[in-house]
């Protein structure tokens, strides 16, 4: 199952004329990086800007004297992974 | 933008935009980053997101000025660059250029639209949105999206080719995990592996520093094998949205005291009863999702309540 997962990813993680593909990310972060790949740093600095993590909020702050109830989405990552498919 | 509407749903999509919510908006979609380790929520401002907020934002009727990005959609979304050249420009134009230029190098050809700027590397089907082409989204109706719900229809996700195998694979540990009761050792270990894989897609992507107790000095978290800006962007965001769609949607009589990731605390009781309407986008697609995936279709579970209260 996890070589499954593993597979699944990294047969679509992105090469530049064979010169960086996403697992050497962090060379696209230094301004050599960002020369050398081009067109995948075009691109990929939208896709690092619009990467946030989960949205954590408080709406009301203080004490809170009544009986409160804690919701969730069950498996939501996982539920989230069954949706993806492979870019065009 | 406006033509991509309609895919927006299935499509790794990251753009920069301008927005600005109505005032009775009470929980804004949009993520401002405010410093390394902090985004809020405001009702205006500029915000690099996904496609995702971008259709759950203008379903709140906020106004957008989409300022640059990049469009990549996925292979079974139905989306044909092609196609869409083929409805703007007429269909005789593009028959005329395959046939003196043939099919592969046509794709070059097709710059003179300015929204076509450059075509991103390998993704024959991806598109950049210029930045100095400034294109406003005002309401639902801007987007080229007659039939919303066909969208976001994912009946066909365990059936596909291109993403069948992602279905599968969490298919699988979703039912070893529900094989055990909950709380056991190894129901928390499949629910591990599963967060694991989408953790390994995120890892090193925002370039977090942790202290590494070897060395006793912080260091920044290496990219891992698995890292995808696009997978992890479009996990995140998509539940960001079916949160931020649930709190938009409340009981407005009802609190919400705060939310965490993937859950929220209210003083509205039956909620894990919910059942989402079908205006709901990413709540309803939620729901199939988990449909799919376990049998039974749920949206919220009650995690615990607590009749004292609570400090927030």
């Amino acid at each position: 199952m996890i070589k499954e997962l593993v597979e699944d990813t990294l047969y679509h993680n992105p090469m530049e004329k064979g010169r960086y593909d996403m697992k050497n990310l962090s060379k696209v972060f230094t301004p050599t990086g960002v020369e050398l790949s081009k067109g995948l740093s075009q691109y990929i600095s939208y896709f690092l800007g619009s990467y946030h993590g989960g949205r954590n909020e408080s709406f009301i702050y203080g004490l809170v004297q009544e009986t409160v109830y804690d919701y969730d989405l069950p498996g939501a990552y996982p539920t989230a992974m069954s949706l993806l498919e492979y870019p065009n | 933008m406006r033509m991509f509407g309609k895919y927006l749903f299935k499509s790794y999509t990251a753009v920069k935009i301008e927005f600005n919510f109505p005032e009775n908006v009470k929980y804004p979609v949009l993520p401002v980053r405010l410093d390394e380790s902090s985004i809020f929520y405001p009702l205006n401002g500029v915000s690099y997101c996904t496609g995702h907020e971008i259709l759950l934002a203008i379903s709140l009727n906020c106004r957008i000025k989409v300022l640059g990005g990049v469009f990549i959609p996925f292979k079974n979304s139905g989306y044909s660059k092609l196609g869409l050249i083929r409805r703007k420009q007429g269909k005789h134009i593009v028959d005329k250029l395959i046939k003196a230029t043939g099919e592969g190098q046509l794709k070059e050809k097709i710059l003179p639209d300015p929204i076509f700027l450059k075509l991103v590397l390998r993704y024959s089907q991806a598109s950049f949105l210029k930045e100095d082409r400034v294109e406003t989204l005002e309401s639902p109706d801007t987007l080229e999206s007659p039939d919303t719900l066909e969208t976001f229809n994912i009946s066909n996700t365990s059936k596909s080719k291109s993403g069948g195998s992602f279905f599968k694979t969490t298919r699988k540990l979703v039912e070893e995990r529900l094989k055990y009761p909950k709380g056991s050792y190894m129901n928390q270990l499949y629910k591990f592996i599963a967060n694991s894989g989408i953790g390994q897609m995120a890892r090193g992507l925002n370039q977090k520093k942790v202290f590494d107790t070897e060395t006793c000095k912080t260091k920044v978290i290496p990219p891992g094998e698995l890292i995808s800006p696009l997978y992890a962007g479009w996990i995140t965001s998509y539940i960001r949205c079916t949160l931020s769609e649930i709190l938009n949607n409340q009981n407005p009589e009802k609190k919400i005291f705060s939310c965490t990731t993937d859950g929220f605390i209210s003083n509205e009781e039956g909620l894990e009863q919910r059942k989402p309407l079908k205006s709901e986008r990413f709540a309803y697609s939620y729901y199939k999702a988990r449909e799919s995936l376990t049998g039974v279709g749920e949206l919220l579970e009650q995690k615990h309540f607590d009749v004292k209260g609570l400090i927030s």
